[in-house]
């Protein structure tokens, strides 16, 4: 295992001409990458020791070379695309922050010292990274991620996509998200190359022709960034053949959108938390999806499972936990490990706190969050599985229950030809009815999305006062 | 220097909100959203051949403004 990681760190490869990483319209060799790592190596045994050294790039080439650099010298890499915080930092407590710039000249210094205290405990010697947890759940968390995470991650078969010759893959997840693993070190581990996609909200236009002119194999989306393309720019990923979601729920609204905009591309839903490396759990989409949720399917190898009964929830849903060698060490915090993701046995263990469902075909199904039980007038709802029953029904694109002060709602997504069509909406409200009679029911058009990807909720919320609420009273 | 004028930005934004605005409406205040703006975004490239950031829209927020800021970006080219 030892000599898989320092072979990636120190091999032959690093002197190759051939092209590694592209970004910004720029080719870099494995042998550029190398000597900008080279350069940050000796920047933090110039400036060491520092067992965790924070890369701030605003490059992600900058945050790639430099977690290599600072890896090679023994040291936990931290990258930072100046999105970290000082919350973040207080968890992580690095002892030397280098700025890496990428370009025509590129540089490597150190930004300001830390104060130095002694690390009241060391972090133990396997750990290499941090994920930051997304903070859906309040602050973003720290996550200290080992050699063997990583390693586990490099070697799982099931993430493989058959390609021929070495593969080419898109990158957009940004240094601080677990996709980062996925996009960059997994691609790199196996001798491919990475392509930097922009931003959406800038040049995704460019996406076709960067697709084509490197042969992208494979591109990971969170969820809602691959439902917004789908929907309006269906041919920025037209030239991709395998398309991983990950980050929150993979809707079948997006798969039948891909499937009308012509989209012929396999689709791969991928789930795990940030507690466990990248993910731990995959379905491959069939060719024709006619199951009411996309699942989240069946653990990567090297991954096990435990259902576990819940002491309150649904009856038939079990609480996934995860075991094996992608869970993390642990939580960070003040820079020493404060929590680690261990069972009773002291096995690596991390009780996800979601709950799943098994399929017919023993596939996982996403059933809701142990924490987030909507209570409807004292009545637990299985909102996931309200659902998934509203998405089956004819003309319904997608539902999403959303609770907001005393209200809960069902936002109804159809076709804007059948927002008043009382067949529908009746159909809606006998399954809604299942449920709760007091779940209100608003058909739209479309979910406003905020600039990261997410549901506006008080827009919505707005919108039900404003409209059915209004017909109701 | 390219020509998008304040009235073929509102007619993006009309039509993808399907609902009338004037050049100084405020398209965030008026409903649009991340998913409009890339609607826009790709109706503009599709009418006019421009591909117009997505900041320009977020900074610009009005159409006049948003047409200014791509007049400015091109004839700084």
């Amino acid at each position: 295992m030892t000599d898989t990681w320092h072979e990636l760190l120190h091999g032959r490869q690093w002197s190759s001409a051939s092209t590694v990483w592209v970004e910004d319209g720029t080719e870099y060799s494995w042998a550029q990458v190398g000597r900008l790592a080279a350069a940050v190596e000796a920047s933090v045994r110039a400036h060491g020791p520092a067992r965790v050294v924070v890369i701030r790039s605003r490059h992600k080439l900058g945050c790639f070379a430099g977690q290599l650099g600072a890896w090679r010298a023994g040291s936990v890499a931290v990258a930072d695309d100046h999105t970290l915080t000082d919350r973040e930092f207080d968890r992580v407590r690095p002892d030397l922050t280098l700025t890496v710039s990428v370009g025509a000249h590129p540089s490597v210094e150190p930004a300001g010292r830390p104060a130095r205290r002694p690390r009241p405990q060391p972090l133990p010697d396997d750990v290499v990274a941090v994920n930051h947890t997304s903070g859906s759940t309040g602050s973003r968390k720290a996550v200290a991620v080992s050699r063997g995470n990583l390693l586990a991650l490099f070697a799982c078969r099931d993430l493989d996509v058959p390609v021929p010759g070495r593969l080419t893959a898109g990158s957009f997840a940004t240094p601080t998200y677990d996709g980062w693993w996925f996009d960059t070190w997994r691609t790199v581990a196996a001798g491919g190359r990475v392509v930097c996609l922009p931003h959406v909200n800038d040049d995704v236009f460019a996406w076709p022709g960067l697709a084509r002119t490197y042969g992208i194999g494979r591109l990971l989306l969170p969820a809602a960034v691959l439902a917004t393309v789908v929907e309006v720019l269906p041919e920025a990923v037209a030239d991709i053949p395998w398309l991983f979601s990950g980050g929150e729920q993979f809707r079948v609204s997006t798969y039948r959108q891909a499937r009308q905009a012509g989209l012929r591309p396999t689709f791969v839903n991928l789930y795990g938390p940030t507690e466990a490396t990248f993910a731990t759990h995959h379905h491959r989409l069939p060719e024709d999806l006619t199951a009411p949720a996309v699942p989240i399917g069946r653990p990567l190898d090297g991954c096990r499972q435990v259902l576990r009964r819940p002491d309150d929830g649904p009856p038939d849903a079990r609480e996934l936990v995860v075991n094996g060698p992608f869970v993390c060490l642990g939580y960070l915090d003040d820079g020493v490990l404060t929590h680690r993701f261990r069972d009773e046995d002291g096995q690596p263990s991390y009780r996800t706190g979601d709950l799943v469902r098994a399929d017919g075909d023993g596939n996982l199904v996403f059933a809701g969050r142990l924490d987030g039980q909507v209570k409807v007038n004292g009545m637990r709802v299985d909102t996931a599985a309200l659902e998934q029953r509203v998405t089956a029904l004819p003309r319904v694109r997608d539902c999403r229950v959303v609770q907001h002060e005393r209200h809960t709602v069902a936002f109804v997504r159809t076709d804007p030809a059948t927002l008043g069509d009382p067949a529908t909406r009746s159909r809606i409200e006998t399954v809604v009815q299942d449920f709760s009679s007091a779940i209100g029911i608003s058909l739209v058009d479309r979910y406003p999305v905020r600039a990261g990807g997410k549901v506006d909720v008080p827009t919505l919320m707005d919108h039900y006062r404003t409209t059915d609420k209004a017909e109701e009273t | 220097m390219t020509d998008i004028s304040p009235a073929a930005i509102t007619d993006c934004v009309r039509t993808v909100l399907d609902r009338d605005l004037a050049d100084d409406t405020d398209i965030f205040t008026a409903g649009v959203d991340s998913l409009a703006v890339l609607r826009c975004r790709a109706l503009l490239k599709e009418r006019t051949g421009v591909k117009v950031p997505g900041h320009v829209f977020f900074e610009g927020r009005t159409p006049a403004r948003i047409a200014d800021l791509i007049g400015g970006t091109h004839a700084g080219r």
